[in-house]
Order: structure tokens, then sequence, then C-alpha cells
């Protein structure tokens, strides 16, 4: 079992707190391929403040990490928009 | 007896309103729909019978190069990118300027179809849903068509024949499923089609198949048949076969290979076969194809009607060859719709979607919007017919 | 100056790497990213792109052509697109940076594993085997 020692993590200030939680509702349901290669957790902890959305992907390599990275990048931004313009 | 009205329109209105978001293949459809609350619909078995509006129709298709097919991840993008915008133009054109209050529920393709491109636009049903307050419901591809062939041609309770550039089936509504009574084997006709306008190097605007169909239709050998396998099995055919014949004839046909007999008179070393008959060929072979299984289908439940969906049906030669069959077996008609519907479109999954939620079928947990790239069409529970 | 985003990088060979937003630079202020245009195989078969990402939204009251104001959401969104290139372009050196070292981090099975569970990520596959020519 080889260890997911590649780890991006990403902190996302919204504007407003429901928008964080929004976030992090639209991407939590889709489940991951193969979790032995790569995670990703969608976080809002009492740490920060509430506004804040942490995302945190572990991988096996690079690659897997970027392509990970970049697809959940694109849903946000999609997230973004529509928050924005609907 | 089914009550249509089960669940009310909010705010005590007299009429739903549904949002469709489509996009399992290249096509990237919004639609708003309107059905009014009808007395007819308290009981009985009136789902064909809504008295649709359609307040907003809106597409937009990925088309790439020609010879080449799309590939999820473009698709995916192309969907990521604009489903904001249509989405936006739909509202306007469908005059919501509060979609909270004016909307029922968000209808979206769950599946069956590509995976990249349905998860694109799922997230931006997910956060519509969860930004205003509306509803989300999950709607099968297959079942969007035949709906929306039913709301459109009213044809009663006639076999379908599903054919796009994804699925081939022959489907009849028994005891709350449409089954599949006949399907492929392997490829979807509309991929065969598609496949071979990749190889013929046609363009893809509109689409590869109606590209088809106008070569076809300059066949000047309607005479002259290239023959090509015929292969139906049983209730159910097979394409891939014929797509690597014709395959290799378009491409014999390029290369000038004299010592192809059925291309080239062996003497002359004439040219004897042209693109327009390769295309007319494969039409009239696969088109009898499909007719044949769907009339074994109709012999099975006793129907006289034939609906077509899907992208494929817009093809009018198909038409032209179901209808005579129809008429000749049972004196019954062919139904078909335009191709603001048989194309892929929001509105059908709007009318489908619609349909379930005023039964009561709604998203609870955000789990149930997961899409997903198999989905059959007879693992829908049909609340909504007797 | 608002909060921005950041990021965190760590692995084996760098115990942290820090990424930030610097909102006077051009590639935070774009919803074109760089690394998220169409692929390589369709651009040279001649496609020209017409399905770039939409504008980012003005304030009501400004205007693009004088110092234009755009809403947070979308700055937000420029933001990320900008990042978003940084991580792809710094993960892509890195994958290179590997390549050269012959380090071999996986046996060539792993390898051709992890290719098809990239291409099922990327085209959004259910992990079911799949033998779908959809498009193809």
């Amino acid at each position: 079992m080889r260890t997911l020692d590649y780890t991006l993590e990403i902190r996302i200030p919204f504007p407003e707190e429901r928008m964080a939680t929004i976030a992090q509702q639209v991407l939590s349901p889709d489940p991951i391929l193969k979790p032995e290669d790569f995670q990703v957790e969608y976080l809002k902890p009492a740490t920060q403040h509430n506004n804040v959305l942490l995302v945190k992907f572990q991988s096996i390599d690079e690659r897997v990490l970027r392509v990970g990275v970049s697809s959940v990048l694109d849903s946000i931004k999609t997230i973004l928009e529509t928050m924005d313009e609907l | 007896m089914v009550n249509l009205n089960t669940i009310k329109p909010k705010n005590n209105r007299n009429y739903y309103l549904a949002l469709g978001l489509e996009g399992s293949a290249n096509k990237l459809g919004v639609g708003i729909l309107k059905h009014p609350i009808l007395p007819s619909h308290e009981s009985g078995d009136n789902s064909h019978h809504c008295q649709a509006e359609i307040l907003s129709n809106i597409r937009d298709t990925y088309i790439t190069p020609p010879g080449e097919g799309f590939l999820p991840r473009d698709t995916a993008r192309h969907h990521r990118n604009w489903c904001v915008r249509l989405i936006k133009r739909a509202l306007e054109e469908a005059g919501i300027n509060d979609p909270r209050n004016d909307i029922d529920v968000i209808c979206f393709t769950k599946g069956p179809g590509m995976g990249a491109p349905l998860h694109s636009v799922v997230i931006a049903a997910r956060t519509c849903s969860l930004m205003w307050g509306v509803d989300l419901v999950g709607v099968n591809h297959c079942v969007g068509h035949i709906e929306m062939g039913r709301e459109i041609t009213q044809a009663i309770n006639p076999v379908v024949l599903y054919v796009s550039g994804g699925n081939t089936q022959v489907i009849a509504y028994s005891e709350n499923r449409y089954r599949i009574f006949g399907e492929t084997l392997d490829i979807a006709i509309g991929n065969c089609l598609d496949r071979f306008a990749r190889t013929l190097k046609i363009p893809n605007a509109p689409s590869p198949g109606y590209n088809i169909e106008q070569l076809a239709n300059k066949c000047k050998n309607k005479d002259q048949l290239v023959e090509l396998p015929y292969t139906v099995k049983g209730m159910d055919l097979s394409m891939s076969g014929i797509l690597a014949y014709i395959d290799s004839l378009a491409k014999d046909l390029f290369k000038g290979n004299k010592k192809n007999k059925i291309l080239f008179d062996q003497k002359t070393g004439e040219q004897k076969v042209t693109v327009e008959d390769l295309c007319y060929s494969l039409q009239e072979n696969l088109f009898a194809m499909l007719v044949e299984i769907t009339e074994r289908a109709m012999a099975h439940v006793n129907a006289s009607q034939v609906l077509i969906v899907g992208g494929v049906g817009c093809n009018v030669r198909l038409q032209e060859m179901m209808g005579q069959m129809c008429k000749d077996r049972a004196n019954g008609q062919v139904h078909a719709t335009d191709e603001r519907f048989c194309i892929d479109n929001g509105v059908m999954i709007a009318q489908a979607g619609l349909l379930q939620y005023r039964m009561g079928d709604v998203v609870k947990d955000l789990k149930e919007t997961v899409v997903t790239q198999k989905f059959r069409t007879d693992e829908v529970y049909v609340s909504w017919r007797e | 100056m608002g909060d921005l985003i950041t990021a965190k990088y760590s692995s084996p060979d760098i115990p942290e790497l820090h990424f930030t937003i610097d909102v006077n630079d051009k590639r935070y202020q774009t919803t074109n990213g760089m690394t998220t245009g169409p692929s390589e195989h369709v651009l040279n078969a001649g496609q020209i792109d017409r399905d770039r990402p939409s504008d980012p939204k003005l304030l009501s009251g400004s205007s693009s052509d004088v110092e234009p104001h755009y809403t947070e959401l979308s700055k937000l969104r420029m933001h990320l697109t900008g990042l978003q290139d940084d991580i792809n372009i710094f993960l892509t050196e890195q994958m290179e940076l590997a390549k050269k070292k012959k380090i071999k981090l996986h046996s060539e099975e792993e390898e051709k594993r992890i290719d098809e569970e990239i291409n099922e990520l990327l085209d959004g596959g259910d992990g079911d085997e799949e033998d779908e020519d959809e498009g193809k």
C-alpha cells in the first residue's frame, strides 16, 4: 500500500459564509474512483473563518495530483460563476 | 388511476415550471417548461397530454473538426464553460426573474452518457438548487426522449425506437417500465454513422449524420445497392461489422484500389461506386435492420404505432421506411419530432423530470445526484403511467 | 487587499511550498487559463476554440474601458484560474524532473494502471470496465 505522500491544501476565502457552505455541499457527493491513489476532503474547519473552504488533496504522485486538483478547481470555477451570474 | 397532481406547484400557482439541463454527449441543452395544473390529471392515464408550454429551449453543440470525434474532456470543458451562460439566457427568455419562487424543480440528466460532460452539468444543477432552494430531480436521458416524444406527437402507446449517437433500443411500455425489447449488441447506429462520416472526413456541422443523409440523397444509383452485411440477430442487431466493412470500402475508394471489384470495373478500371452511393447503401441497410427489429417488437406487443426518438430520428429516410412498414403491417403510423426535440435538448429532461416530480420523486440527499455512464431505460419506475 | 486564496504543497522531496496570488499580475486577472484550453489533439486537428470561459462579471456602474471593477466572485474566479495554472505548471515541472532523474516511483504495470486511471479521471468514468467508444 503506497502512502499518499504528495499533498496540496488550498484555502479559499469566499465573500460570504453561505457560499463556502454551498461549494462544500456541491463538491462533496462525487465518489473518488481509486481512493488508494487519490483523496480529497472539503472542510470548513473551526480554526478558520466560516467563509473559508479548505480543500485537502492527497496523492501517490504528481501526475495524479495534478489531474485531480485541476478537475476540482474546474468545478469550483463553475460554482463561482453560477453564484455570480444566476 | 394515476394522480399527476400529487405534488402541487409552489406558491399556490396553477402551473408548474421546470428547468431542464442536458449534457450527456456533445449537445448542451437548457430548457424551461410549463405544465398547467389540469383536472384531467387527477386520475386517468394522461401523462402524454400535459399541454406543455415551452418557455425556452436553448442548445449549444460542441463540434469538432472533420475526421475527429468528440473527446469527453473537451466536451466537458465546452459544457462547463457554456452552461451558466445558457441557463442565464434561458431564464431571461422565459421571463423568470425570481427562480427561487418561480421554479418548482431543476431536472438534470443523471445518465446514461459520457461521465465528465454529465458531471460538468450536474455541478451547475446542484449549485442552482442550493442557491435558490429549489428541488432537484435526476432524469434518465432515454426516458427524457420518450416523454418528449409522447407529449409532442400524442402517440398512443407506441413502440419506441430510440436511435442516437449513444443508444439504439426498441422499447415498449409495460407495467410501469419502459422495457427494452431489442437493442444494439455493439455500437449505436448514430455512432456507426458518425464514425463513417469521420472516415469520409465530412464536416461535423450541423451534425455528421445530417451530412451523411444529404450525401445519400444525392445518390444517383439507388437501384444498385452496394451489398453490405445484414446483421439482425433475433430481436437485436449488430453494426460494428458493417462499419468495419464500409470503412474499408471507403478507404479503398480513396486510395484508388482498382483491385476492389465492388468499387472499380475490373476491365476498364472505371469507378462504379461513389461516396454518395456508399452513404445511401449504408442508410438503406441499417434502417432496414431497424425496421425489422421494430416490427418484431410490434408483433410481440400488438402495437400499430411507432415513435422514433433520438438524434437519428431526424432522418427523413428512416421515418419514411418505418412509416411504410407501419402502414403495411397494421395500418399504423410512424411518429417523430423535429430537430428541436429529437436532438438532445433540455426541454425533454424537464418534461420527464416534471412528471417524476409531480408524482413525488425528488432528490433528498445530494449523493443521489452522482451521475452515471450506464443507466438502463428499464431501471426507471414509471410512476406517472398506469 | 482582501483575504486571498493560498495553497500549500508537500512531497517527499519538498517539505513545504507555498502558492500565493499577486493581484497585480495579469495571470490572476483573467478567466481564461493557460493550462485549461482545448486538448492538444483537437488543436492539432485544426480546432478553433470557441469554448473559452465566460468573461468576469462587471460591478453595476462599472465599464470595462476605464478601470474595470469586477464582482468579488469574479475576482475569486480569476485568482483561482491563475492559481490553477501555477499548480499545473509546477506539478508538470516536477514530473519532468522526476523523469530526468530517472526516479522510477512505480513499476511499469503501475504506470499503465495510473495512466488509465488518469484518463478515467479526465473523462469522468464510473470506475466500471468501460469499452464504450462514445465519440471516438
